[in-house]
């Protein structure tokens, strides 16, 4: 008896150790072949422990500080002004749309709904971006952009509906305001719907290079990943043409992008942690409601 | 509440007064926006607008220089957009030329060249017309290494060691070097690496010049006389090529399995020995021997070069162009021309400040700084025979250079531009076919099993649609050019 048991728990723990294995060797190789030096990947290949251990790859990146400090300045900046704001409107937008009585509940769902399915285009948001609203260089045109998403909000709508009416009527009957019906009661209590939805937004914020491709042109406010972006891009410049033109320096490859891997994905390593708790909880709450 | 919604009421109201002020004034002096093919650099900021100051004192026009690293995502956005540039990289592969021309993206040049005859006389008439598009010239070429010639190289080391005697030219073209993989084999035991494929330049040893780009199906024998459009891979050429290749790893002269290029730090041997590799180089420009030993410290020595070519794929493959909604064209070519002409200019944009990016070893050639980056494409920005030689090149490069450009064989079909719009689905099709075949090349799959399939598979993708409508376009412009 005891000795199945022990063979059970063990099987399991073997399982569970191999998946979390898979789920972490693709990692520490990232971060090994980061530190292992061009040549000892041309001679040995990619290897869970670096055969010739190097800082050139982060040499390379942070050969000019003040660029990377810059850019990780912008990235975190339009990550906490963008999350907070986005998560603010689409929730006041998500409020009303749940309300049962409220009458243009359905009209203006579809306006919401209708974005998730048609949009504009490229060139027309690019277009109303820089010429109507004279956004170009400008750090709300990191922001503005991708402030609200459709599906985010229909979300959103999903956990507070969930949320009991007769809350929200005594509230009323006690004379409390929508405003503070809304930051007092509903909020706190869609809680885990707005932490999975702002994660969402946090990741979106930070990975998104392609705003600050499209709209800034001058000065050094670019994004960590648009920065990235653009190391990688010249050292593929500088292959294609290698043969072309004379380039006397010589870039780090296979390394360098590892290596970008890990300065752009680090931060939200750390960050995941905080908000995993809501996360597998929001999940299954949508999942259940949807 | 209302005192809440009429502040968001005044805020948007703001934005929309803010947005209002977007526009320039326009001082009648005139400003350029140049969308450059160049690097964002810590310091491009100060450079640039140097730069936009010198071109201020010289000829009385500024510019704003946008640095644009992915070309190709934005520039169809900000053109698409009908946002105000001027000044516009295109070329045969990035911002596609051809497409800009048939989307009237453009500005014809031909009589704007009448007013900047020092941007004229940096190239011939024949290099103006080989630059045409449907008989109009569109861009300017940055002058370079036009002339496309491929060529071996062996290491300087195996000379001495395996007794070669390259004053006779022993290696006129590839089945030459069976000695050479011969003699490695018995000194060394083991076999040489070629790493290179057919694709590349590789065809126009064969007297090949590609329409379409490397490896494409539809070539002409450019010294035939003969200008019918092929399929290469169609060719007694190519099959040749293919046996050879076979040959030579079934004889185990040559490496049995796939090598790249770049692989060749693996291979590099002590002065006192033999190294195994012959190398490969699509392009012999003056110098390269000194670009192979900066980036993999390997001396090498011509012992093949290929007459090179000039064809106007070759031509458009670096351009600046003029927006045609651009409000200063005239302006526009005449920096153009500064850019092209001024050598202060030139290498301000290209190199940085002196003393800050680079130090001069000499009047024309300079030591790049280590600790302050500044490294821009010099082929992107405009005459790169303006410019500094650097450590490792000759002090004549640019001579040479223009010699090999002034002595190379020129395309029968100089100017014949291909419109690919009507055969990009059969270009991404047979492309595909001929990715999944590469090992043949290398002679390391058999070409009596796979050689057919290849032809069939390349039928099924269209390449014969493809060559015939290559001939109806090379038709149509012989008819009305010759």
């Amino acid at each position: 008896m005891k000795h199945s048991n022990i063979f059970v728990k063990g099987s399991v723990h073997l399982v569970l150790i191999i998946l979390s294995l898979m789920c972490l060797l693709p990692f520490i190789m990232i971060l090994s072949v980061s530190l292992t030096s061009e040549a000892g990947i041309q001679a040995n290949g990619y290897g869970l422990i670096p055969s010739q251990w190097s800082l050139e790859a982060y040499k390379y990146i942070f050969r000019n500080p003040t660029e990377v400090i810059s850019a990780y300045t912008t990235t975190i900046f339009v990550t906490v002004v963008g999350t907070i704001s986005s998560t603010v409107i689409m929730s006041m937008m998500a409020y009303p749309l749940a309300r049962q009585d409220f009458k243009l509940k359905n009209a203006l769902s579809f306006f919401v709904y209708f974005t998730m399915l048609f949009s504009g285009g490229l060139v027309p948001s690019y277009i109303l971006v820089t010429k109507y609203l004279g956004l170009k260089d400008n750090v709300l045109a990191l922001i503005l952009p991708i402030l609200i998403s459709g599906w985010n909000t229909m979300l959103l709508r999903m956990f507070i509906a969930s949320i009991p009416m007769s809350l929200i009527e005594a509230a009323n009957l006690e004379g409390a305001s929508e405003f503070r019906i809304f930051f007092t009661i509903v909020f706190p209590l869609a809680k885990v719907g707005i932490v999975t939805v702002a994660l969402f937004q946090v990741l979106a914020f930070w990975n998104d290079w392609y705003q600050a491709m499209l709209y800034i042109d001058h000065g050094n406010m670019t994004t960590l990943q648009y920065m990235l972006y653009r190391v990688m891009n010249k050292v593929n410049l500088a292959k294609e043409y290698g043969g072309m033109m004379t380039t006397q320096e010589k870039l780090p490859n296979e390394n360098l992008r590892m290596a970008l891997c890990v300065v752009a994905a680090g931060p939200t390593l750390v960050v995941f942690p905080f908000f995993q708790k809501y996360f597998s909880k929001g999940i299954t709450v949508g999942g259940v409601k949807g | 509440m209302k005192k809440k919604l009429a502040l968001l009421l005044a805020l948007v109201m703001a934005l929309g007064v803010l947005a209002g002020c977007g526009g320039k004034a326009n001082d009648g002096e005139a400003h350029l926006i140049w969308y450059a093919r160049i690097n964002k650099e810590p310091d491009s900021a100060e450079v640039f607008q140097k730069v936009s100051d010198m071109a201020q004192e010289k000829i009385g026009i500024s510019v704003d220089i946008i640095a644009l690293e992915d070309y190709d995502g934005k520039m169809p956005v900000i053109q698409a957009s009908g946002e105000d540039y001027d000044i516009v990289y295109t070329s045969s592969v990035v911002n596609n030329i051809y497409k800009n021309v048939a989307n009237g993206n453009l500005l014809a040049l031909d009589d704007l060249l009448d007013e900047t005859p020092a941007l004229k006389a940096v190239f011939s008439d024949e290099i103006w017309d080989g630059a045409r598009i449907n008989g109009k010239i569109y861009g300017v070429p940055n002058q370079q290494i036009f002339a496309r010639g491929p060529g071996y190289l062996i290491p300087t080391q195996n000379i001495k060691l395996m007794g070669i005697d390259l004053s006779t030219n022993p290696y006129k073209s590839l089945e030459d070097y069976e000695s050479y993989f011969k003699a490695i084999k018995e000194k060394t035991g083991s076999y040489g690496y070629l790493p290179h494929t057919w694709a590349g330049d590789g065809p126009q040893a064969y007297g090949f010049e590609q329409l379409i780009g490397s490896g494409m199906p539809g070539v002409i024998r450019y010294k035939s006389g003969n200008l019918e459009v092929i399929n290469q891979y169609e060719s007694q050429e190519y099959l040749d090529h293919l046996n050879l290749r076979r040959r030579w790893v079934v004889e185990g002269l040559t490496q049995p399995m796939e090598v790249s290029v770049d692989d060749i730090t693996k291979y590099t041997r002590p002065e006192n020995e033999i190294m195994p590799w012959l190398h490969f180089l699509n392009t012999c420009a003056p110098g390269s021997e000194g670009t192979i030993k900066g980036n993999y410290n390997v001396d090498m020595t011509f012992s093949t070069k290929t007459e090179g070519l000039v064809s106007s794929y070759s031509l458009v493959s670096t351009m600046a162009a003029i927006n045609s909604d651009s409000r200063y064209p005239v302006e526009s070519i005449k920096f153009i021309e500064l850019l092209n002409t001024d050598k202060d200019i030139y290498r301000t944009l290209t190199y940085g400040f002196e003393g800050v990016h680079y130090t001069k070893t000499g009047e024309n050639s300079i030591e790049k700084s280590t600790d302050n980056s500044y490294t821009q494409p010099a082929w992107a920005i405009g005459n790169t025979f303006n410019g500094f030689t650097l450590p490792g090149q000759d002090a004549d490069v640019f001579e040479q250079t223009k010699a090999v450009n002034d002595a190379a064989f020129r395309s029968p079909i100089l100017g014949f531009a291909v419109d690919q719009e009507p055969i990009k689905l059969q270009m991404a099709n047979c492309s595909a076919v001929l990715s999944e075949f590469g090992g043949m090349e290398l002679g390391i799959v058999d070409p009596e099993v796979d050689y057919p399939r290849m032809i069939e598979k390349l039928k099924v993708a269209g390449v014969d649609e493809l060559i015939a409508n290559l001939n109806e376009q090379l038709k149509a412009w012989l008819a009305t050019n010759k």
